[in-house]
């Protein structure tokens, strides 16, 4: 009997807290009445609810309002994302009780600023008609100023929407054309949790102003939700009561233990802990500085400072900031970088999911022609990121690298991609299955690096010049990381399962330096050969930017061309030299050559042998024989054809075999496995049995 | 010594003065003290202080409380000793998407007395038992009375509205309810228990509200909310027949936590 006795007294006490929780809306500034505490107040009017509440012929009926309502044209909340998702957005809010946003209409009627506050119907039995209740506080003509806290205004862009319909149902669909797989949810919970509220209409229930604010508490920003250490808290109870953002507990932003020094955010919200902060780090439910999604800076300048008013103030991304976050801004905006602060307007959530040929009029998605871009948000999920990358703190690469080592690090969690469906060795890979979530770095990567944004490739080759070399164009690297190509890095699968690839299909171990030690049975990031210059210092890891072209990276930085703008040769010399990239991963030569091919330099008369002649191959370019953007090749070990274009072929006339075929081992190559036109090099040979590659 | 001239100019003033504060409508409640004599409720005092053209439009019946209440024949159905020949309409009733208590009840008989006037269906001088004894089958009561016409509390043409819109006379259009009550405060409803909504305050009889035997404060009518739980229809004192000054809307705050 016991637990029925304490649960029949605390039922008892329940209303009395509940009374005493707070005094209700006499201290707020919803007072007002004479008596109330803010700027904006009545000079005369001794009622409180009369403001808005009359008992008799309200006027709209319910809730039995006493306020002018606004007439008001309000441009909405809408975005790409929820048009993607389909989510039904409101082109007005309601004007009429049984009309969703009718309910925020009434709000409005005072915070759009274009009613007089102290416009009323009826007051103590007299209709007021065209005179208001004198109120200082308010603009000459009686209306909320806009520079009040609570105004705002009729553009509600900036806002979290209101008048808008509550279907978690909705899911966004990914995959390939007509076949959705793994959707990605609306991420809301099924309906939201007390004391946020709903509003029921024929159509459904919708999110009104009331659902987070309850205009009568006298609690932070009228929030309903009264518990919490600070506003901070009861803003994420408040957030997180609807929103279920996938991954977020355990995230990065939901955790971290830096903290803002920026005064302003910690008398803002109590707390300047980023893990307390939580949604309000990024975002602003009313007043964003960023449209859509409610960021509080535009793009990329949200994950500079976060809620602070400068980089300086908070421990995120900016130049300068205070300990916590990477610095990003410092590289991304080195002189060879994605294009991140110097292109604004043309990311959209979702973008992933309207490529080449696929973007409907008026929407923005990934077509290079016209929305080249890279935000934050196209390789990083903010909601989903965890600490953690790819290679160890001071390292450029991972510790051992094996064939899950392309799997997507902690930085790179939750974030779209694309996967292309492989086509033979050549051949431009053009149809793609979208990804709610890249498992492998390259899925992020190939989503704008490939005919999936860049359209057609002749032969891998765009018509978009680069960055950093505008004289070049992009290549598709789809196209040259396919898994049909006779020879690639291996950033897709290990050279063992390189479908296009001939025994042997990976180097001996001898050719390649650690942690690079499991030839055949190792994947690569895209970012191990792209990225900062000081990764392994004090730059945040990952292709940013770089003060190299291509933003190479590693100990050497150079390709195809050495820092004095001349061509790496095969000589001990240039091989030694820390300057070239290849040698960050490919001991091409330490005191002995790797093949008989590289070795056939040796000095005057004399030198490796095998083959014909000696040292023929001596201060050759290395780009005389491989392509020199050694992603992929269409013939094995990256060699390229003289008929290649530029800029596989270095300037168009730098490569010169015709015919290759991959020896059965590093040194076992002669004068056949290479054919070349009459009069170049060693001239027309005999192919081996296998013949020549295509 | 007060001579006899003296006596009589006396007697003059201090009739004038109480017939003026009588027939003044603006400082009825200095005399009578919240007294419905004189105020907007007393329809013969209305009558009296009327235009030529307010006085063609209900009966004087020559007495205050009959217009509402009969000591014999009256139907109390509707009210107390209640006078007014009247059938009740059916009524749209307050709902909102934003109430947690009991929505609005079909207006139960405390609230119908108010609304045998204040609906606008039947004219003000409609009444079941005219002054005097007996049958009365002939005296100037409704249908049968002095005045050419019986206007009912609602706009247009032929009703109280074709006057007190603000011009000629006052606006009394706040006055007409009409059958649609969706717009007004509910009523006929029982008060919300903290359970169904904690944002009210627990009356200290839960029979009879704030008020018990005093006029003063809020009275719940066997636990419901009804017209006079915030209207003293007879008392004038506190502007429009409130049972308590609103000021810092203290009569919202006796009910509603907010």
């Amino acid at each position: 009997m016991r637990p029925l006795i304490i649960s029949m007294v605390v039922a008892a006490l329940v209303p009395l807290f509940a009374a005493a929780a707070g005094a209700g809306v006499v201290n707020t500034v919803h007072n007002l009445s004479t008596t109330g505490p803010g700027a904006i107040k009545a000079t005369e009017e001794a009622e409180i609810c009369i403001f808005c509440h009359v008992p008799h012929n309200a006027n709209p009926a319910v809730p039995l309002w006493n306020h002018d309502m606004s007439g008001a044209a309000y441009t909405m909340y809408d975005s790409e994302y929820l048009k993607r998702a389909g989510y039904p957005t409101p082109s007005e809010l309601g004007a009429a009780p049984a009309e969703p946003g009718f309910v925020s209409r009434l709000c409005l009627s005072c915070h759009d600023g274009t009613v007089a506050v102290g416009a009323l119907y009826i007051v103590r039995g007299t209709i007021l008609g065209d005179s208001i209740i004198a109120m200082t506080g308010v603009e000459p003509t009686g209306e909320m100023p806009a520079t009040a806290a609570g105004y705002i205004g009729t553009d509600l862009t900036r806002h979290h929407p209101v008048g808008i319909k509550y279907d978690s149902s909705i899911a966004v669909t990914f995959g390939s054309a007509g076949s959705g797989v793994n959707p990605r949810p609306i991420e809301l919970h099924a309906s939201p949790a007390a004391p946020l509220k709903v509003y029921a209409y024929a159509t459904g229930n919708y999110v009104e102003c009331a659902s987070c604010h309850d205009a009568h508490v006298e609690n932070e920003k009228f929030l309903r939700v009264t518990t919490g250490a600070n506003l901070a808290a009861k803003i994420d109870t408040t957030c997180n009561s609807c929103h279920s953002k996938i991954d977020w507990n355990g995230s990065i932003h939901s955790t971290s233990t830096a903290s803002y020094t920026d005064s302003n955010v910690l008398d803002t919200f109590g707390t300047g802990a980023v893990a307390s902060l939580a949604c309000m780090n990024c975002h602003r439910t009313h007043r964003g500085g960023g449209v859509p999604y409610l960021l509080r800076q535009p793009e990329e300048n949200t994950c500079f400072q976060g809620a602070a008013g400068s980089a300086a103030g908070g421990p995120c991304h900016g130049t300068g900031a205070a300990g916590g976050g990477k610095d990003i801004e410092t590289v991304i905006t080195r002189t060879y970088s994605h294009p991140t602060t110097g292109i604004s307007g043309v990311h959209t959530n979702l973008d992933v999911l309207y490529p080449e040929g696929g973007t409907p009029p008026g929407s923005k998605g990934l077509v290079w022609d016209t929305s080249k871009h890279a935000e934050c948000v196209d390789c990083h999920n903010p909601h989903r990121a965890a600490q953690g990358t790819h290679a160890p703190s001071g390292q450029w690469y991972p510790s051992l690298p094996a064939a899950t080592t392309n799997t997507v690090s902690n930085a790179l969690k939750g974030v779209t991609g694309v996967e292309p469906e492989w086509p033979s060795a050549g051949i431009q890979p053009v149809n793609f299955t979208t990804l709610e979530s890249a498992s492998k770095e390259y899925q992020i990567c190939l989503k704008c690096h490939s005919y999936y944004a860049l359209g057609v490739a002749s032969d891998g080759v765009t018509s978009y010049p680069t960055l950093s070399d505008p004289t070049i164009n992009f290549t598709d690297q789809a196209w040259e990381f396919n898994p049909n190509n006779l020879s690639v890095h291996p950033v897709v699968v290990t050279l063992n399962s390189q479908t296009g690839s001939y025994a042997p299909q990976a180097l001996t171990s001898s050719q390649l330096s650690p942690p690079w030690t499991a030839p055949g049975n190792q994947t690569m990031y895209c970012s191990d050969c792209h990225g900062a210059e000081n990764e392994t210092t004090q730059d945040p890891k990952g292709p940013h930017g770089s003060s190299y072209e291509f933003m190479l990276k590693g100990t050497g930085r150079y390709w195809p061309t050495k820092p004095d703008g001349s061509l790496w040769l095969l000589n001990t010399t240039d091989a030694s030299d820390p300057d070239l990239f290849c040698r960050n991963c490919h001991p091409i030569y330490d005191g002995s050559w790797k093949n008989n091919v590289h070795s056939q330099q040796g000095g005057m008369g004399g030198g490796g042998g095998g083959g014909g002649g000696m040292g023929r191959h001596r201060n050759r370019p290395c780009v005389n024989c491989h392509v020199a953007v050694p992603h992929g090749s269409r013939r094995s070990r990256l060699i390229g054809y003289a008929s290649d274009p530029s800029p596989y072929n270095y300037n168009g006339n730098s490569l010169k075999p015709v015919g290759f075929a991959k020896a059965s081992g590093p040194f076992n190559y002669d004068d056949r496995n290479c054919s070349f036109p009459m009069g170049v090099c060693h001239g027309p040979q005999t192919p081996p049995p296998g013949g020549y590659d295509p | 010594m007060v001579s006899g001239k003296r006596w009589l100019s006396m007697l003059f003033v201090l009739f004038v003065l109480t017939a003026g504060r009588v027939l003044d409508p603006l400082t009825p409640s200095t005399v009578f003290g919240g007294s419905i004599v004189g105020s907007r409720h007393d329809l013969k005092s209305d009558w009296e202080k009327g235009s030529v053209l307010m006085k063609e439009s209900l009966n004087n019946y020559g007495e205050v409380c009959v217009y509402c209440h009969t000591p014999h024949g009256g139907d109390e159905s509707l009210g107390p000793l209640w006078n007014r020949d009247y059938t009740p309409a059916s009524f749209n009733v307050y709902t909102s998407p934003t109430m947690d208590t009991t929505a609005a009840g079909i207006p139960g008989a405390v609230s119908l007395a108010c609304l045998s006037c204040h609906d606008g269906t039947i004219a003000v001088d409609s009444i079941i038992n005219a002054p005097g004894s007996g049958p009365n089958l002939t005296g100037p009561w409704y249908g049968q009375g002095a005045a050419t016409y019986h206007f009912a509390m609602k706009e247009g043409a032929n009703a109280c509205g074709e006057c007190h819109v603000g011009s000629p006379a006052h606006d009394a259009r706040h006055t007409y309810l009409t059958t649609d009550l969706s717009d007004d405060h509910p009523i006929s409803m029982p008060y919300p228990s903290p359970s169904e909504d904690p944002q009210f305050n627990t009356p200290p009889d839960a029979m009879k509200g704030w008020g018990g035997a005093s006029p003063g404060d809020v009275k719940l009518y066997a636990g419901k909310v009804e017209c006079p739980s915030c209207h003293n229809v007879h008392d004038p004192d506190v502007v429009p027949f409130l049972r308590k000054a609103n000021t810092g809307s203290a009569l919202c705050y006796t009910c509603h936590i907010k």
